[in-house]
């Protein structure tokens, strides 16, 4: 699950944004991971039950011709149960890297702040620093927030989320199509036909192939043999008229 | 049917069509070979699914340690070596003596399309069968000489052959059967 890699084009990406709450603590901090945690676990028990019902549903109402169309049904639930939990998983992750970031920037915005403004400091009151802090923590919740809806009224996060679902639905598409030419008779039976074709085919070229060796190597040791016996001293033999037919034969 | 007959028929069946007699020539070496290289790899196979087999139902059955008890030896060794060794002398013995003896040619020789016949024609009997495999290792004493034999020799016949009065024949081919497709897919 991607966490800072989308940063560099990231419209989220706060770490320009000027400063933000000086008064966070770890409290603060890690009390909505908590709570996303429960959250994220209350949406699956959900729609893991969800998916349960639909199942259950699925069976009652099912009978023998129509019980392969409520299979796929039921994968295709899972399938989209399964994007929706990946997107918000990966929203959330998004979201605290984010937040992660407007807090880097933070410190730092505050420590330059700090020490270009600590000569000046002893001769303002404490309450105006205070105040600036809260105008620029204000600011940067306003900034953060217009961000996220801009981006919701654009349709980035119902893109994304089409993209996951469509994904999904082509990959069931496919295996559905795939089942039901698996399922079709006159398919398979097409299928087991040019399978036996190709494997027929492939023994008869090697037959093919090795009765040709045969020949080749038969003719070649002839060929060896002939000048051996041709050499100088030697009586020309006549060939084997057994083998020489038996070469012709298999040279047909 | 007897073997002669046929054969005698097909000559003269090709001899008067016209059509090719390669099918009562001699099988060469280089067909010989390949079958044979076949014929090894599907004996392997048959030998380590059968020591797979033999290892589970060691574990069920625990003969290796009651065996390892008695005589004091290692648990591993007790049963191994002599079960592996009869499972390989079945298996490379009884392979090619059950194959020819019932239908004349191994899974190898299917392949290439060849055939072990005797020398008139006949069919093996399981006697000559277990001959041929014994002279088998007649040819592969001296460096494989009687079977390399088969390239010199007039007849095609390794000293396998010439001692169990043997031939190995390229079988007629099946014709090529053409695609025929299905009349129409159901919607």
């Amino acid at each position: 699950m991607e966490s800072h890699d989308g940063d560099q084009r990231d419209p989220l990406s706060l770490s320009a944004v000027p400063g933000g709450p000086t008064s966070y603590d770890e409290v603060t901090t890690s009390q909505p991971d908590l709570i996303e945690g429960i959250a994220l676990l209350g949406l699956g028990l959900f729609l893991e039950g969800s998916n349960l019902v639909m199942r259950y549903a699925g069976l009652s109402q099912a009978d023998g011709s129509s019980s392969q169309d409520n299979r796929s049904n039921i994968s295709s639930a899972q399938l989209t149960r399964h994007a929706l939990i990946g997107l918000l998983v990966e929203s959330r992750a998004r979201a605290r890297a984010r937040r992660a970031a407007v807090r880097q920037a933070r410190r730092q915005f505050v420590d330059r702040v700090s020490s270009a403004a600590a000569p000046l400091t002893h001769r303002f009151p404490v309450d105006v620093s205070l105040a600036l802090a809260d105008i620029l923590t204000g600011y940067g919740r306003w900034k953060v927030e217009s961000t996220v809806d801009r981006l919701a009224e654009q349709g980035w996060i119902e893109e994304v989320r089409a993209r996951a679902l469509a994904q999904r639905a082509f990959d069931s598409l496919v295996d559905e199509a795939l089942a039901y030419f698996a399922r079709n008779p006159a398919v398979r039976e097409l299928v087991v036909q040019q399978s036996e074709e190709a494997a027929a085919g492939a023994l008869d070229d090697l037959r093919m192939r090795a009765q040709s060796a045969d020949t080749w190597l038969t003719q070649f040791t002839r060929r060896v043999l002939q000048r051996a016996t041709r050499a100088p001293g030697s009586i020309a033999a006549e060939p084997d008229r057994s083998m020489a037919t038996a070469t012709d034969k298999s040279g047909a | 049917m007897d073997t002669t007959t046929t054969i005698s028929k097909d000559t003269k069946k090709g001899t008067k069509k016209g059509t090719s007699s390669r099918d009562q020539v001699r099988a060469g070496f280089a067909s010989r070979m390949i079958a044979f290289i076949l014929d090894l790899v599907i004996m392997c196979m048959i030998l380590l699914l059968a020591g797979i087999f033999v290892q589970i139902a060691g574990l069920y059955f625990p003969l290796n340690r009651l065996l390892a008890q008695i005589a004091g030896i290692g648990a591993g060794d007790a049963l191994r070596a002599p079960v592996a060794l009869v499972f390989t002398i079945a298996v490379f013995s009884g392979y090619p003596v059950f194959f020819w003896t019932m239908i004349g040619q191994t899974p190898g020789k299917w392949a290439l399309g060849l055939r072990v016949v005797r020398t008139g024609g006949q069919p093996l009997t399981v006697w000559r069968s277990i001959l041929r495999y014994l002279a088998y290792w007649l040819s592969a004493l001296p460096l494989f000489l009687g079977f390399v034999w088969i390239i010199f020799d007039a007849k095609r016949q390794g000293w396998h052959d010439k001692i169990a009065d043997t031939c190995v024949i390229y079988v007629t081919r099946p014709a090529r059967r053409t695609a025929r497709l299905p009349a129409a897919i159901p919607q």
